[in-house]
């Protein structure tokens, strides 16, 4: 085998993007321009950002990240203040300058955090959007409190305003594919190789020259960029955001569409989204259909379907079907 | 020696709490050699190693690389020095392919930035393809061009080790230290491993290299610094060292223990009833057969030996009767009573014990805590048993009783294999599974627990199922062998049979 595009797995990653880009395309086709359906498409484009952002980290590089939410609230409300209240700027520049923002808020956090270790690093990251949730809460002033921030603009490319659902799937998709893309790219090169190195065995990657401290700061920030920009997204497409966006929920949300989907590929990021966004909607129609009541039964089968995933895909979905079709070849060494 | 220094070390000394790892130990060590560590499991060879290359802090003495002090750089700062390393239990990365693990070894050197990369700029794509041509090119010269796509850890274990070899190549250091490259390689392998070090040292890479078959040293070092107990006891040529009498009562043992043990246990027991009978069972790895319709017996009190080349199946087969991996086909008897099936826990509790190959102590429980886990199925009444089984284990392997209060993960190698073995103990087995227990193990402590086993056998009747790549220290104790490969039997005999059998001369003992 000859070095073809990027890495090992060029070929796979160049099949997925292309029928991932189809589907795309054919979504609306079939849903015609049904706003509910396009919504929830555009909504899985929105996770599959923040997902595969939060999956460099936590899948590659397998560390427990539980500050995802704080950095999507601050990616969010940067995109917010910038363009309403305080100053009126262009929704990419404000989406611009939070992402960099959250990149040097990551950078100076990850002088604390990567002193730590395993449950202590997950427990400092959660306490990180714990922060954030409170200080989005108390300053009033500047943050609406608890009633948010209302009345973003639409994102808009000179003149064109992207406000209608269908003009939003087109570019929010657009965004997601070449955000996974990057990040293929990223993972199949030194600056991902070095980072999953880190997660396997951290002695092993020192002694290949690894500087471990260094490729987890920098994967900690490029992780916390991309997680802002999810947040920029979401902000100028809803156009209404409130401190719980930096709550546990959407952490917790977002490693359970990584497990679901297998957390260390990208694709778990985009088809863990899908899923989780696809059975919450599910589960909203389905369950007054049965005669049950609504809230409390949505969230008892939503729990049951993640249970049975567990049970039956442990590692997740997308290397268990990939092992159903592609057996290993050889005997894993844990069996040898 | 003559040649310009490129390694120096004065004076290390290593504390591990109160506990002396290291005491004033000095040598150097010049370009373009090859250099051999030996000494008894538990002297610091690992220790030094690790302190040479960062892993660890020096309490006092100094580390020069090339003249320049290295003592205070980190492991990386030091890798880019151009020192490399493998460890004593392979270390590699469960989410790579074996061509990856290359380019990992290879990261000082890739210069592309993210941007390039994220961008897929052509600057990134030559860079890359430059890094393939290489990482292939390296893996054909160690013998793994047609394993470059496999997830690294589907390898058996011996092609494992190659793996850490290329990735540790792959950085081009001038030093490379490994601590014991060769222990789970059969003497052919081993032979072979030796010729490719060789032809790296001419490729101008000093190696460093703890090893504990004296005869292997002996052929490819040039240099060879004897350790115990933390302080240096001997340096010099291999000859000189194998002779010195300091190195000969520390280390290599004067034989006459051994030759006891093939006296004593060349009485045969007469041939009674069959302890474990196996009848045809085949594993399965997903649709891969790992070894098909086996058939052995072990008899009451008898050292039965397992023999094979990696990967011809002897971990599978002593995981399979223990359960610990899923047989398709065959039946299991213990003691005359079907055991096909039943869950391992079962059979520890019937007196089937197994003793794994990567020991898989509790690393965070002491010593002590380790051995009464051990003897968890038994029944709580029994505590003054436990006890006299406690004597047991300590008389067996006396140094256990010294450690009983270190944690079991801060043991070495060797002193973990002793632990591993006491601890299989303690449960009162009627049969043990023994996975290659000599390995990593100095000869010394091997004549040791040879000693054990065979006292084991006569005294307490216990069966033994022993596989080893050891093949000589196996079969001098054992009453008989089987040969498998590619997970067949291929030959059984006893096991003096099986020692003037041309084809176990050839593979196994170097002969």
């Amino acid at each position: 085998m000859k070095y073809s595009g990027s890495g090992i797995s060029a070929r796979t990653n160049q099949i997925g993007v292309v029928s991932l880009a189809i589907c795309v395309a054919l979504y609306p086709a079939l849903f015609g321009q049904n706003a509910y359906w396009l919504s929830i498409g555009n909504f899985i484009a929105i996770y599959s950002i923040f997902a595969v952002a939060t999956c460099y980290l936590f899948g590659y590089g397998r560390q427990i990240l539980l500050s995802c939410s704080g950095f999507y609230a601050l990616g969010a409300y940067g995109s917010a203040l910038l363009t309403t209240k305080l100053v009126h700027l262009n929704p990419w520049l404000a989406m611009v300058l939070t992402a960099f923002g959250a990149g040097v808020i990551a950078f100076v956090l990850s002088f604390v955090i990567f002193r730590l270790k395993h449950l202590f690093f997950a427990m400092v990251t959660m306490v990180f959007s714990f922060l954030v949730f409170d200080l989005l809460k108390e300053s009033d002033g500047v943050t609406g409190g608890l009633s948010g921030i209302p009345g973003i603009p639409p994102l808009s490319i000179a003149g064109f305003r992207f406000d209608s659902e269908f003009k939003f799937y087109c570019l929010i998709w657009g965004a997601a594919l070449i955000v996974l893309i990057v990040f293929m790219n990223i993972i199949d090169s030194k600056e991902g190789r070095a980072l999953r190195a880190i997660g396997s065995d951290d002695i092993a990657a020192e002694a290949s020259g690894v500087d471990t401290t260094k490729y987890l700061v920098r994967g900690f920030v490029i992780s916390a960029v991309f997680t802002s920009i999810a947040g920029s997204f979401y902000a100028h497409y809803v156009r209404f955001i409130d401190p719980y966006l930096a709550g546990l929920e959407s952490t917790v949300l977002i490693q359970i569409m990584l497990l679901i989907g297998g957390a260390e590929t990208v694709w778990s990021g985009v088809v863990g989204a899908a899923i989780i966004v696809f059975l919450t909607e599910g589960l909203r129609a389905v369950v007054p259909l049965l005669g049950l009541e609504a809230g409390p039964y949505e969230k008892i089968f939503y729990g049951l379907m993640i249970m049975l995933v567990i049970i039956f895909a442990p590692q997740g979905l997308l290397p268990s079907i990939r092992n159903f079709f592609f057996p290993p070849k050889t005997p894993r060494a844990d069996m040898t | 020696m003559a040649e310009k220094v490129l390694l120096e070390v004065v004076d290390l000394t290593k504390y591990h709490g109160g506990l002396a790892a290291l005491h004033q130990v000095s040598f150097s060590m010049g370009e373009g050699v090859i250099m051999g560590f030996i000494g008894p499991n538990g002297a610091g060879k690992s220790t030094l190693f690790d302190l040479i290359t960062g892993f660890g802090s020096v309490t006092a003495g100094e580390i020069r690389f090339r003249g320049k002090r290295i003592d205070k750089l980190s492991p990386h700062g030091r890798h880019a020095l151009g020192i490399g390393r493998t460890f004593q239990l392979c270390r590699l990365f469960d989410n790579m392919s074996v061509i990856e693990h290359c380019l990992v070894g290879r990261h000082v050197a890739t210069s592309s930035s993210i941007i390039d990369a994220a961008l897929q700029l052509s600057k990134h794509r030559s860079g890359e393809r430059a890094l393939w041509d290489r990482a292939l090119e390296l893996l054909a010269k160690v013998g793994l061009e047609n394993d470059a796509f496999q997830p690294a850890l589907s390898l058996p274990f011996g092609k494992q080790r190659l793996v850490e070899f290329a990735r540790a190549l792959s950085a081009k250091p001038t030093l490379l230290l490994m601590d014991e490259p060769g222990s789970g390689l059969s003497s052919a392998e081993l032979k072979k491993f030796g010729d490719l070090i060789r032809s790296i040292r001419d490729d101008g890479i000093s190696i460093g290299i703890i090893e504990h078959r004296i005869e292997f040293l002996a052929d490819i070092t040039d240099w060879i610094v004897a350790l115990n107990l933390g302080e240096k006891i001997a340096e010099g040529s291999p000859a000189e060292v194998k002779t010195n009498p300091a190195v000969v009562e520390a280390y290599l043992g004067t034989g006459a223990r051994q030759k006891n043990v093939e006296t004593a246990d060349r009485k045969k027991p007469s041939p009674s009833k069959a302890f474990l009978t196996v009848e045809n069972i085949s594993t399965y790895y997903g649709k891969i057969c790992a070894i098909s319709d086996i058939s052995l017996q072990v008899n009451d009190g008898e050292i039965v030996s397992l023999l094979g080349a990696n990967g011809a199946g002897k971990t599978t087969l002593l995981k399979s009767i223990c359960n610990l991996l899923h047989y398709r086909r065959g039946q299991i008897f213990f003691k005359g009573q079907e055991i096909t099936g039943l869950r391992t826990e079962r059979l520890v509790r019937l007196g089937l014990v197994h003793i794994p190959e990567r020991k898989q102590l509790f690393d965070s429980m002491s010593v002590m805590d380790n051995l009464l886990m051990g003897a968890y199925s038994c029944d709580a009444k029994q505590g003054e048993k436990t006890m006299d089984d406690l004597e047991f284990v300590f008389g067996l392997f006396p140094i256990l009783r010294e450690r009983r209060k270190q944690l079991g993960g801060t043991l070495s190698g060797g002193e973990q294999q002793m632990l591993a073995i006491a601890r299989g103990l303690m449960s009162r087995p009627g049969l043990l599974l023994l996975d290659e227990p000599f390995l990593g193990v100095a000869p010394l402590i091997i004549d040791h627990i040879l000693y054990a086993i065979t006292e084991l056998c006569s005294s307490r009747g216990i069966g033994i199922l022993l596989a080893e790549q050891n093949a000589k220290a196996a079969l001098s104790i054992s009453n008989r062998g089987y040969v498998l490969g590619l997970g067949k039997v291929v030959l059984q005999d006893d096991s003096q049979g099986l020692l003037s059998h041309e084809s176990v001369r050839a593979a196994y003992l170097g002969r």
